[in-house]
């Protein structure tokens, strides 16, 4: 049984040494007859961008949504303006299991065929595979939208990171809870107990400081293995922490959100759009009403141009697809994608340079699905705005206010760059 | 105290369905020497065929019809694909049930796609309130159920001519088949016993509030260091190291939370499985004679 | 006259070129106690392999009961009505007596693994004639007191009688002995050998047996096969049997 999982090391390592040999630059595969320069992935008549994604794994459900929702803007734009600078946009889909390891193999299969990924999930995968990312100058729009991923070489994060929803979700609950100096209001917060979660913890901590009337009583924390919450649920209630803020995956929204009712325990919860799954809807049936989802960008049930475009796009494309909010944030780098590259085609430079350059300073608007960002230099963060959502019939969000943005989640920022 | 009360009760009801699991695992190994790496698909397909009876049957004949067909499924996998099989080395058969342990996994994403779905357990999110203590419905059902179906597993293998056979056959093929024993049917039987008991750990690792997830499959992979630890070869062992292993996770995420990160009890399990394998390599309860895996 | 109960033909096998057995044939009647011999290798094992149903010998037949056995799995045969114990005592080390000695009759009953699990109607009744049958066994084996014992705790000698007992509880028709007394003392040897020709003379069972030791199978059986390299040499009363050249020559030597 131990032989196994050294096994998968050595083959793996030697996968890794094989792909060394063939690992591509970002040479330029030359000039296009309309004269435009054109870099990996990049032919006459099509130009292929990557999504790499967890299709199988843990967290498929959001990674296959999300893929969903690039798809279907580039479909879109192959279908009404057939595809961008003349040529069909292709995208090459590539399964990580949500597994470092795998995702590795995977960048390194797609790189030499692609011009950029249109998306990438996973933090870990993303940080497995900085430095190619990095020699390979690829243009990289990262679905793990936190503050680790945006902070890589070449790595974009086109919405709020989840940081910033829960900076906001915390300054949203604290208000509604009439926290101030004379009423004070307990939180506490669920991370996971890796470096992810720490990174949550410290904007928790930051916000919880920069809002007056709060004082934080417990942070307990999961990990992957635990499918039993009655540690961290016991360790919030018997602080009496009144908000618990959710720093966590869908995997542990119907544990902690089911066990706190179990042990009577109802306090406001609130996590980042991350944490929702809209399966979870059923199983956790009656429990909602004091849950939020401080979310970045909009919701499938939204009535705005964006939203509509969305959902025709998505039903031209896949009209058999269960709707599922994740869409809405591979949507908004499909669309990133596609207004790059056509600013890189004006320039008449597909390369990754001339991605890259591109995306420098892109203002792109969402039809309303969140407000207009600004790529900016690729480093900063690109939006501060959040909505408050509660959940619906059939597990869909819907918004309980509307999109704002808090001065604890720009001081955070301001403290994370110093 | 209450909360130390309430976190061993829930440790018990977890550990009592991987110890499930772990006794399906030992049964296959002692009945077909087979460790089957599959079993955890099984886990996952009879919550899976759970949820979709669940609809349209009461309880009672959704759970029955889980297991029909898993079972039902496990004679087909052990009949076509495993029983050829018997007789070469312990590396190929590990390595065949791999296969099918990817198969089954693949289908299952096919058939019923990567996302969550509800609950399966028998009981709803009720609780009961002992003392200071909460218990909720769904860990009450596991450990009612879990130690009734023990028992009977136990009473099968010690009292009646089938369970006889199935022991007779675990410790000399030659020898049950002179006492006129059919050890293919014997082999076909433990499959059936181990499905059996994956589809009654399915519901309740799916039980409110956890739910019915392609990942249910590799949740019932714990089982391994819970047999390891009891010992391959026995039954007694499986449920202890299940009890081990469920108590390590609960009591663990609470009075180890400041240790190692908070990861320590996620690690636990796989620590006690190498002390185990270092100090008594044939596990607590199992016997020195068994072959190394 | 009525067909033997057993009869073996022209049995042939062949170990990498080697004759294991070399046109074996002999016929056993209804209640005989037979016995075949041979120094190391002559053979003996091999033909109670085939009898057994592990070896399928490259030619020949088998016949029980006037029914062919070659072919048939260990457990046909087993089920057929023909018992076995082994040379290296193979009982079921962690069951009690009792146990071991049930599943015996494992094969005489009916109701499945689920009704089994309820101790009710026929399954109820099946499991008292079972138990009624045990014991009587074990009594007549002097292993009445020993019903609850587990069985690789108790010494070898007891363990082969625990073999016989099993044997015995799935009343069979013919039963096939390998070498019953090897391992046991002098005392343990007459013992047994008390116990097989009891057995034999009072249930009626017919036996093959198969051994080393000279003394005990020339004190009680009817009739003896003596083997040597694979091919049958003599096959005779005990008495006449010590007296044939051939068997003095080739196995037993100056020894008698």
């Amino acid at each position: 049984m131990l032989k196994k999982p050294l096994t998968a090391v050595a083959v793996a390592s030697l996968m890794t040494l094989a792909a060394c040999g063939n690992s591509a630059g970002s040479g330029d595969s030359g000039t296009g007859a309309d004269g435009v320069a054109m870099g990996p992935g990049v032919t006459d008549d099509e130009i292929s961008v990557t999504v790499i994604s967890d299709f199988s794994g843990p967290i498929a459900q959001g990674g296959i949504a999300g893929s969903l929702g690039v798809e279907a803007k580039i479909d879109q734009v192959n279908r009404e303006q057939g595809g961008i600078c003349g040529r069909k946009v292709v995208v090459d889909k590539r399964d990580t299991k949500y597994d470092p390891q795998i995702t590795t193999q995977q960048y390194r299969a797609a790189a030499p065929k692609n011009l950029m990924v249109a998306q990438f999930v996973g933090t870990a995968g993303l940080n497995a595979v900085r430095a190619n990312i990095e020699r390979d100058k690829m243009p990289t729009l990262s679905a793990s939208i936190n503050t680790q991923t945006l902070d890589l070489p070449n790595v974009y994060v086109a919405m709020p990171p989840f940081e910033v929803e829960l900076i906001n979700g915390l300054t949203w609950a604290a208000k509604e809870a009439g926290a101030s100096a004379s009423k004070k209001v307990k939180v506490g917060f669920v991370t996971s107990a890796d470096e992810t979660g720490k990174v949550y913890l410290d904007a928790l901590n930051h916000a919880a400081k920069a809002t007056e009337g709060l004082e934080v009583v417990a942070q307990p924390t999961y990990t992957n293995a635990d499918t039993d919450f009655t540690a961290q649920v016991n360790s919030l209630k018997d602080a009496g922490a009144e908000i618990v803020m959710l720093g966590v995956t869908p995997a542990q929204i119907a544990g902690i959100i089911g066990q706190s009712a179990q042990f009577g325990y109802k306090p406001t919860f609130v996590s980042s759009s991350g944490a929702w799954a809209s399966s979870l809807g059923k199983p956790l049936k009656g429990l909602l009403d004091k849950y939020y989802v401080s979310g970045g960008y909009g919701t499938l049930n939204d009535d705005n141009a964006g939203i509509q475009a969305l959902t025709k796009a998505r039903k031209a494309y896949a009209p058999d697809a269960k709707p599922d909010n994740f869409e809405v944030g591979g949507w908004i780098n499909g669309t990133v994608v596609v207004e790059a590259l056509r600013k890189a085609c004006e320039a008449k430079d597909l390369t990754r340079e001339g991605v890259m350059k591109a995306m420098t300073g892109l203002k792109v608007s969402f039809d309303d699905i969140l407000p207009p960002i600004d790529l900016g230099d690729g480093n900063s963060i690109v939006s501060f705005q959040s909505r408050i959502n509660k959940i619906g019939a059939d597990g869909v969000q819907e918004p309980v206010a509307e999109f704002f943005e808090s001065e604890a989640a720009k001081s955070w920022d301001a403290a994370r760059r110093k | 105290m209450t909360l130390f009360l309430q976190l061993g009760f829930q440790g018990i009801a977890l550990g009592l369905v991987y110890g499930l699991i772990a006794l399906g695992f030992v049964i296959m190994f002692k009945g077909s020497h087979t460790f089957n790496f599959a079993h955890g698909q099984f886990v996952a397909i009879g919550a899976y065929v759970v949820l979709v009876l669940l609809p349209r049957m009461p309880y009672v004949l959704a759970f029955i019809g889980a297991v029909a067909i898993t079972v039902g499924l496990a004679l087909v996998v052990e009949r076509l694909l495993i029983r050829g099989l018997i007789g070469r080395s312990v590396t190929v058969v590990v390595l065949a049930t791999l296969g099918i342990s990817t198969m089954l996994h693949n289908a299952v994403l096919m058939v019923w796609g990567v996302g969550s779905h509800d609950s399966v357990g028998p009981v709803g999110a009720g609780t009961t309130k002992v003392g200071s203590v909460v218990l909720p419905n769904s860990a009450l059902a596991t450990v009612a159920v879990s130690v009734v179906v023990l028992a009977a597993v136990a009473w099968f293998f010690q009292r009646t001519r089938h369970g006889l056979a199935l022991r007779a056959t675990a410790s000399s093929q030659e020898a049950a088949l002179a006492q006129g024993i059919d050890v293919g049917r014997m082999f076909a039987l433990s499959w059936a016993l181990a499905a059996f008991l994956a589809v009654t750990a399915s519901i309740f690792l799916a039980s409110f509030p956890r739910v019915v997830s392609p990942s249910i499959g590799d949740l019932a992979l714990i089982a391994i260091p819970a047999i390891v630890i009891g010992g391959m070869d026995s039954l007694m062992g499986a449920v202890v190291g299940g009890l081990v292993v469920g108590l390590t996770q609960v009591l663990g995420s609470n009075y180890l939370s400041d240790i190692g990160g908070g990861r320590l009890h996620e690690v636990l399990p796989y620590v006690l499985m190498l002390l185990v394998l270092l100090v008594r390599p044939y596990g607590l309860f199992g016997s020195r004679s068994i072959e190394r895996v | 006259m009525s067909a033997a109960l057993f009869e073996v033909e022209d049995l042939t096998l062949s170990f990498a070129g080697v004759r294991a057995l070399d046109g074996v044939d002999f016929t056993i009647d209804e209640g005989e106690l037979f016995a075949v011999i041979g120094p190391n290798g002559a053979g003996k094992s091999t033909l109670f392999n085939c009898i057994s149903g592990i070896y399928r010998p490259e030619s020949g037949s088998i016949k029980f009961g006037g029914r062919q056995l070659l072919g048939s799995a260990p457990h046909r045969i087993a089920s057929a009505g023909i018992a076995r114990t082994f040379q290296n005592v193979d009982v079921f080390p962690a069951m009690t007596v009792e146990e071991c000695l049930l599943l015996a009759r494992h094969q005489h009953l009916r109701s499945g693994p689920v009704a089994s699990m309820v101790r009710w109607g026929r399954s109820a009744r099946e499991e008292r004639a079972a138990l009624r049958k045990v014991t009587e066994v074990a009594d007549r084996l002097g292993l009445g007191g020993l019903l609850q014992s587990t069985v690789g705790t108790l010494p070898h000698g007891i363990q082969k009688r625990v073999e016989l007992a099993r044997s015995l509880c799935m009343e069979p028709r013919l039963l096939l002995l390998d070498e019953p007394v090897a391992g046991m003392n002098h005392e343990e040897t007459a013992e047994m050998a008390a116990t097989l020709s009891e057995v034999n003379s009072d249930l009626g069972v017919t036996m093959l047996l198969v051994e080393h030791d000279m003394s005990m199978v020339m004190g009680i059986s009817h009739r003896v096969c003596v083997l040597d390299f694979g091919r049958r040499i003599a096959l005779d009363t005990p008495a006449n049997v010590v007296r044939d050249e051939a068997v003095i020559d080739a196995y037993l030597g100056g020894a008698l």
